[in-house]
């Protein structure tokens, strides 16, 4: 019936009748949405930054200085056929000995004085996505032992400790985001029930005029759920910008470290989860304090 | 149209409000309830409107025991009721047109017919000129007149209203009274009004319902109110035979028209559930 237009028209006047307990409550939304979404970013980059150095786990295979161009092609084709192993690459002396002097400003130079090559030729194992946690490289390093190798290389300790810390940050975040969005469910149901408590009369006329339950508490929830929306809106704009000045400044300083595309801006489906939780937030909070709210006795 | 069968309401913190009472009220009477402060005057009214339930006894509209109604059912009820409490209270940030039409929108009614029969209420309580004024730009008289636009808005068969004289001087109580009773002959509605203006109860010939201490002291009719004879007695046999008179009490039967038969909707509070109530939401 016309139910739905009719509370819509009254959350709308309700909120300009009461503005300050409406911003109050966009408010609260938006600050902690702002908070989960700036966390979110910041998350978001570092698992790129981990997925994207998960791209470069590989297994430096060094091979013994007297194996043939037809060993090399041997030894090759035999790693290629194992199950975990994405790709591998031949790096001759020379190409490491330049690959070595690239790597640092004027070494080229210095190399180029040495009489003979101290590097040894190597196979470049590069690992298939799913086996790239750190448990799982250790265990494919050993089954690449071969005699023809003088000696295995990986980073491991450092991809680990990279993955225990992205798995604490994981895990405060969720704890971090439930105790934010229980905080904004209480605030939002207190600034509700406040406005409530300013229109308990409307509540109470209501009732007496003949009005049902629903049809005084729909403008609260309809209320609610704008509330929730807008704050939503507002932590978006907020994050937009905030990671316009401040994350993209941090990255113009460490970005030629870390990678080109450090610190980019949440992807779409973390943006409308972030405006549902909004709208979630708001019309828990207006649930809560309407079901807590009886229509007192006239 | 009403009957209180041996009603006791006593309420949990403050005791006896009323005790035993056994009262009717014809279809179309018009009646002051009336005693001292702290009588049960009040009590009686939310009986009716089903804001309180009675502790033992039974309070019967049309044959319905509203004491028993399920809670659902409860708007329903009073969208077929017009209650003009106390206080009187209107909501202080809407007109006195958007105040009137919130017992209309209640129902669901079309935003055209609301302003229509809006109109036709404030131009009855002589209020169509301040329509768009807000409560706190009336005077007490003009408040209280909107209360009963809103509650006359819906057209209801039976009109509470507890001191709606309240605090306004004589002039406009007379007013305000005068136009309660003119509702009464027009709509042919059951009115009751709880009262202890002395100058009230004096200048108008209905029945007066005498409570004290909760309970029922003395019961005048109409006719016997002008005949100078004061006091009825109320023992059970003689309550019986007052309920069976079908002849009219007070002076608002007189001229019985057809009371329009257009409620705001087919909506009958008697009805348990309304199914799509719930599935609105
Ligand atoms: N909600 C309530 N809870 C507890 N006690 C109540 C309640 N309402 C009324 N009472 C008590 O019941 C008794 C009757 O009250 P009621 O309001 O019916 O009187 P009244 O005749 O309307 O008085 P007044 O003329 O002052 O309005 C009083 O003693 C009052 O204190
Ligand atoms: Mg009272």
């Amino acid at each position: 019936m016309n139910r739905g237009p009719y509370a819509l028209r009254r959350a709308l006047k309700g909120m300009s009748e009461y503005q300050f307990l409406a911003v109050a409550t966009i408010s609260v939304i938006a600050t902690v949405l702002l908070l989960l979404g700036a966390f979110a970013i910041v998350l978001t980059n570092l698992s790129g930054v981990l997925d994207r150095w998960g791209k470069d786990v590989q297994i430096s295979c060094y091979l013994q200085e007297n194996i043939g161009d037809a060993g090399v092609f041997r030894l090759k084709a035999e790693l290629e056929t194992m199950s975990e192993v994405a790709a591998v690459t031949y790096v001759s002396k020379d190409e490491a000995l330049q690959q070595f002097g690239n790597s640092i400003e004027g070494l080229d130079r210095i190399l180029a004085d040495l009489d003979t090559n101290p590097l040894p030729a190597s196979l470049e194992v590069r690992l298939l996505p799913a086996f790239q946690r750190p448990e799982q490289v250790a265990q494919v390093a050993e089954s690449l032992e071969r005699p023809e190798f003088q000696a295995l290389d990986y980073s491991h300790e450092w991809v680990e400790r990279y993955h225990n810390f992205l798995s604490l940050l994981r895990l405060s975040a969720l704890v971090l985001g439930t105790l934010l969005l229980a905080a904004a469910v209480f605030l939002v149901g207190n600034t509700i029930r406040l406005a409530i408590y300013a229109r308990r009369d409307e509540l109470a006329i209501v009732a007496l005029v003949g009005g049902t339950k629903w049809f005084a508490r729909l403008p609260f929830l309809v209320e609610g759920a704008l509330q929730g929306l807008l704050g939503g809106l507002v932590s978006l704009i907020l994050l937009r910008l905030l990671h316009q000045y401040a994350f993209l400044e941090v990255q113009d300083s460490l970005g030629m470290a870390l990678g080109p595309d450090l610190m980019v801006f949440l992807p779409t489906p973390a943006l409308v989860a972030l405006l549902a939780a909004g709208l979630a937030v708001g019309l828990l909070g207006a649930w809560t304090s309407v079901a807590r709210s009886r229509e007192e006795a006239l | 149209m009403i009957q209180f069968r041996d009603v006791t309401k006593v309420y949990r913190k403050t005791g006896t409000a009323l005790e035993a009472l056994d009262l009717s009220f014809d279809e179309g009477e018009f009646a002051f309830i009336t005693g001292p402060s702290g009588a049960g005057k009040t009590t009686l009214l939310k009986l009716l409107y089903a804001a309180e339930r009675p502790s033992s006894g039974e309070v019967l509209i049309e044959g319905r025991a509203i004491s028993r109604l399920h809670p659902r059912s409860v708007p329903w009820l009073r969208r077929n009721m017009g209650v003009v409490i106390q206080d009187f209270r209107l909501l202080p940030r809407r007109t006195v047109a958007e105040n009137v039409a919130l017992a209309l929108e209640v129902c669901g009614l079309k935003q055209a017919d609301i302003q229509q029969r809006v109109h036709a209420a404030l131009d009855r309580v002589g209020l169509r000129d301040m329509a768009n004024r807000l409560p706190t730009e009336l005077s007490g008289g003009e408040q209280q007149r909107t209360a009963i636009a809103r509650a006359i808005v819906n057209e209801p068969s039976i009109i509470l209203a507890d001191e709606p004289t309240g605090n306004l001087d004589q002039e406009l109580s007379f007013d305000i009274m005068g136009l309660l009773v003119d509702l009464c002959h027009e709509k042919r509605a059951t009115i009751l009004v709880a009262t202890h203006d002395r100058n009230q109860l004096d200048a108008w010939n209905v029945r007066e319902v005498q409570l004290a201490d909760g309970r029922l002291v003395g019961d005048v009719l109409a006719d016997e109110k002008a005949n100078g004879s004061n006091r009825r007695p109320t023992t059970e046999v003689e309550q019986a035979e007052a309920d069976e008179q079908p002849q009219a009490q007070g002076d608002c039967i007189a001229n019985q028209e057809e009371r329009p038969d257009s409620r705001p909707e087919d909506e009958d509070w008697q009805a348990q559930e309304d199914p799509g109530e719930e599935a609105s939401i």
